[in-house]
């Protein structure tokens, strides 16, 4: 199977990169909240900011499950074959790695927010 | 693909190539890289002697920035002190920042990889040596132009990060502001250049073997670093863009009375500044990545675990910038997020610490002195790396914020973390220059001092901020219990000073003693202890692991008896092998530029234009800036030869060909980097844009009549696209070999390209909107601007193409040349379609238009 060196950086990040696309969203998120006067406002007794910080932060946790059976398919795979080239077995263990680290990076950024609530 | 595994196939095949060699194989590979003599030295280009002449520059920067900093200290060891006034002790601490982090810790980690990589991937050289001599020329030289101003009181005094309100036009009416501006922008450029370098020479010519799986952890962490620079420097350049136009042209983008706001400055500078910490950081963690297993004959704990806490550290540190500015009043609500990902870094980072103190466990380490600095290194970066958690926190930053608190903590991350390895390095990789060790008697005194020195002169500046002394004040009062904590640091930034200088006396000492060959010291196994010449490896090993020389004991001499690949040169002219970028599979013989003239020509010619522009010689500055041109132009030329020869044998039955264009081609890799970057410049402006969206009191735009109707920008758009489909037209008469055809849709397309951009900023125009108006004005404008940068250039690279055509050296076969242009040229029109979407869709998505 061709392999483009561009799918292989991006399995490699991809982990972070979703840790990135959640950050980028929170910040936009808080920044709009704090600038229009919407951090505390509530839709069905849930305040907005955080349901929509949950809500990205399980489609990011979900993203990062998709990324680590993909990694773990390839690993089995290589092991399968017993290639003599270990590229894409260190490319799956790292993006597994990677992908452990995103976990802890989101659980991290949401739970403050949950704590000590959306002041601006 | 099929190609790919075939090649891999050949390459676990034994001896690539058999004994004995031709007569007179050898003397052909020294002739075709024998270096300049004489004065002619300067116009060298390969990765030897300009890294060499790179670590050089660098250090001297060192040495430079710290006799300011033991200016300063002389100056606060006592109180009430009136040895330097407060406009001089400005400058000082302004220089001594921005050297040392401009100047002095960028340039020695890219220069060290400029030395060292090739080596370590088995290349004979990076693939465009040319743009390594630019990139130290032009650092050089605007360098000491810009250490220069403190000799003519045209020093910056802003402080190292240039915060405007401070530094805006009406605040610092001198030139040192703008000396600070155009100086350390063009630096950028100079590092951006090293990293695109960097990036493609660890892609693109690795040995063959040498997959990603066992390419070298150092190799791994300047492939990260130089990503980090790609989308880490950008936001800088934006800003230095931005705020020099504001002094200059007086677009209000920093003025909060014209809708402006200082604090852009700050998030644009952070977003490059604290990335910057770790590509100081990252490059040291690679060498000891590098240095810790051969030291401890082991090899290295968690080497997966590593490389993605490499890529850990890359990622997360784009986004902390904004702990630089928890006490500027930004929403609580954000500052959560920024407190989170600073402490989330600290994970990769101790992963990293936890595989070197594990491999020191496990291996027999040597003593020496590489090992104490290491050891140097691992005691001050921790604490450093803590007190950077402790600052995580958002209450306890309010409480030390700009006072000797952080100064501490950054001198203990930033010389914990890079000084020290740096200084480990160079005892570790001496013996490539020298031939043999360094004195390890004047090393391992040397680091004590050092290491005493800079423990005496930072530890006790944690308390002296705890007890209140601010950074940058040039005095203070007796009695507020700062006065022998100060002293202390003194005393102790001299004794510091003194294991420096020590090290420097051992560097000219052992320089009288220099050996030829070089021998591997340490018993390492990476790829740089090969013996090599000035051509770099006799033959181009195969790679099997890791380690190649503890997985081949026999490579040493295999490689210098010419057994591995490309035993020689093939064409007569310095080459190295291209290879594949994830299994470093052979794929075409790189033709390596030789020395030359031209990059020291445009690397003077660059410094003069951005040098003599900031003192409003205009004359000499546009000299500098056609000398820079020129040169660059000449250069280039020389560089597309096109097949100059048959494909050529490099030994096991792989025969490759001189030449490759399109997606293989190393200059097309280099162009997609430089792309990413003038995106990520783009994503700053677009950034700043939106930004003044965010903080807008009123209705936004502030001013909706002054953006022009629909049909202007709409006609804009139509252009850019009718440029693109006439770039396709022109490919395709190159194809076709149909010169005629390929100039007309040349010339028309750019014609095309150049009405597109006059039509946007002429409706602009036209709708009335003065950039010195409003900051959403200038935004506009900069947005516009920065798109007539890129069109100009797609303007001469058109001329260059003509040129080419008529000069009969562009046609079907040799076509990197166009096509590295066009990808730009496309990337351009995009651009500028992407720009009025930007300006109009967002304004009309905010119900302004």
């Amino acid at each position: 199977m061709s392999v483009s060196i561009g799918s292989r950086l991006l399995l490699l990040t991809g982990g972070l990169l979703i840790w990135a696309g959640l950050f980028l969203f929170s910040y936009i998120l808080a920044a709009l909240a704090c600038a229009r006067g919407f951090a505390d406002s509530a839709w069905l007794g849930v305040g907005v900011v955080p349901l929509g910080l949950v809500l990205a932060a399980v489609a990011a946790m979900a993203g990062l499950l998709r990324l680590i059976r993909h990694a773990r398919r390839l690993g089995a795979r290589v092991q399968h074959a017993r290639r003599l080239d270990d590229t894409a077995g260190v490319s799956a263990d790292v993006a597994r790695m990677v992908c452990l680290l995103a976990a802890i990076a989101i659980a991290w950024h949401v739970l403050p927010v949950l704590i000590s609530g959306t002041h601006c | 693909m099929q190609r790919e595994t075939q090649s891999l196939s050949r390459l676990r095949k034994a001896a690539p190539n058999s004994l004995p060699r031709p007569d007179g194989e050898l003397e052909a590979l020294e002739r075709a890289w024998a270096p300049p003599k004489g004065w002619r030295r300067l116009s060298a280009v390969n990765n030897t002697q300009v890294g060499l002449w790179y670590i050089g520059a660098a250090l001297l920067f060192m040495l430079l920035a710290g006799l300011l900093a033991l200016m300063m200290r002389t100056q606060l060891a006592l109180p009430q002190n009136d040895l330097i006034g407060p406009t001089l002790y400005n400058q000082l601490f302004t220089m001594h920042g921005t050297v040392m982090m401009f100047l002095f810790a960028v340039p020695v980690v890219e220069a060290m990889a400029v030395y060292i990589l090739p080596a370590m991937l088995g290349a004979r050289d990076l693939p465009f040596p040319r743009l390594s001599a630019y990139a130290l020329w032009a650092y050089l030289i605007g360098g000491l132009m810009f250490f220069g101003t403190l000799f003519f009181d045209a020093a910056p005094s802003g402080g190292w990060f240039m915060y405007p309100p401070l530094t805006s036009y009406e605040y610092s009416r001198g030139i040192g502001a703008d000396f600070w501006l155009l100086g350390i922008g063009f630096i950028e450029i100079s590092a951006i250049a090293g990293a695109i370098e960097l990036i493609v020479g660890t892609l693109r010519t690795r040995a063959p073997g040498m997959s990603l799986g066992k390419m070298p952890i150092y190799a791994w962490t300047m492939l990260v670093v130089g990503a980090m620079i790609v989308f880490g420097f950008p936001p800088v350049i934006a800003a230095t863009l931005l705020l020099e136009i504001e002094r200059a042209f007086q677009w209000p983008f920093f003025i909060a009375a014209r809708g402006g706001d200082p604090l852009l400055w700050q998030h644009l500078f952070w977003l490059f500044g604290h990335p910057e910490v770790y590509i100081i950081f990252l490059p040291a963690a690679g060498m000891i990545s590098t240095m810790v297993p051969a030291l401890a004959r082991t090899g290295l704990v968690g080497y997966r675990w590593v490389v993605a806490a490499l890529i850990g550290v890359g990622i997360l540190s784009l986004g902390l910038w904004a702990h630089h500015m928890f006490a500027t009043g930004i929403p609580q609500l954000s500052l959560n997020f920024f407190s989170a990902a600073s402490m989330a870094v600290a994970i990769p980072t101790g992963m990293q610490i936890f595989a070197w103190i594990a491999t020191l466990w496990r291996g027999n380490v040597q003593r020496s002195t590489p090992t104490w600095f290491l050891l140097a290194f691992f005691a001050s970066f921790v604490f450093g790396g803590l007190t950077g958690v402790m600052l995580a926190v958002v209450p306890y930053d309010w409480q030390v914020h700009d006072t000797y608190f952080v100064v501490a903590h950054l001198h203990y991350v930033l010389i914990g973390g890079m000084v020290f390895p740096l200084f480990a390095a160079l005892y570790y990789w001496a013996p490539l220059v020298y031939g043999r060790k360094l004195s390890e008697r004047i090393g391992t005194w040397a680091c004590a001092l050092m290491f005493s020195g800079f423990t005496v002169a930072f530890l006790p500046m944690h308390l002296t901020g705890l007890l209140g002394m601010p950074r940058r004040v040039h005095t203070y009062q007796a009695g507020l219990g700062w006065d022998a904590l100060n002293l202390v640091s003194t005393l102790g930034a001299f004794t510091l000073a003194s294991g420096i200088a020590l090290v420097f006396v051992d560097l000219a000492l052992s320089s009288r003693r220099t050996r030829p060959e070089r021998p591997n010291v340490w018993h390492a196994g990476s790829l740089e202890w090969l013996p090599q010449g000035a051509y770099g490896v006799r033959s181009i090993p195969r790679v099997e692991g890791q380690y190649p020389l503890w997985d081949n004991p026999a490579l040493a001499p295999e490689v210098q008896s010419g057994q591995h690949y490309l035993p020689g040169t093939a064409t007569g002219a310095r080459e190295t092998i291209v290879t594949s970028p994830i299994d470093a599979s052979p794929q075409y013989l790189l033709l390596v530029a030789g020395p030359s003239w031209l990059p020291l020509l445009a690397g003077a010619g660059t410094a003069a234009f951005f040098l003599f522009l900031t003192v409003k010689l205009m004359l000499p500055a546009a000299l500098g800036g056609v000398i820079a041109l020129v040169a660059c132009w000449l250069w280039l030329w020389q560089t597309d030869r096109g097949p100059v020869h048959a494909p050529v044998d490099i030994g096991g039955g792989i025969t490759l060909p001189v030449y490759a264009s399109g997606s293989v081609g190393h200059s097309w890799w280099a162009m997609v980097v430089l792309l990413l970057v003038s995106g990520t410049i783009l994503s700053a402006l677009v950034f700043a844009f939106y930004y003044y969206w965010t903080i807008a009191p009123g209705p936004w735009p502030p001013a909706p009549d002054t953006l022009p109707a629909w049909p202007w920008p709409a006609a804009a758009a139509l252009l850019c696209a009718g440029s693109a489909r006439l770039l396709r037209r022109a490919r395709q008469a190159l194809d076709r070999h149909a010169h005629r055809g390929l100039r007309a849709h040349l010339g028309i397309a750019a014609l095309t390209s150049l009405s597109a951009w006059m039509i946007a900023i002429h409706g602009q125009w036209q709708a009335g909107s003065l950039a010195t108006a409003h900051a959403f004005d200038a935004s506009v404008y900069a947005l516009l601007s920065y798109q007539g940068l890129f069109v100009a250039v797609v303007l001469i690279m058109a001329a260059y193409l003509l040129a080419r055509s008529l000069a009969g050296v562009l046609d079907g076969i040799r076509r990197v040349s166009f096509e590295v242009c066009r990808l730009f040229w496309l990337y351009t029109l995009w651009q500028g379609v992407f720009v009025l979407a930007v300006i109009y869709g967002s304004a009309a998505l905010a119900g302004a238009t």
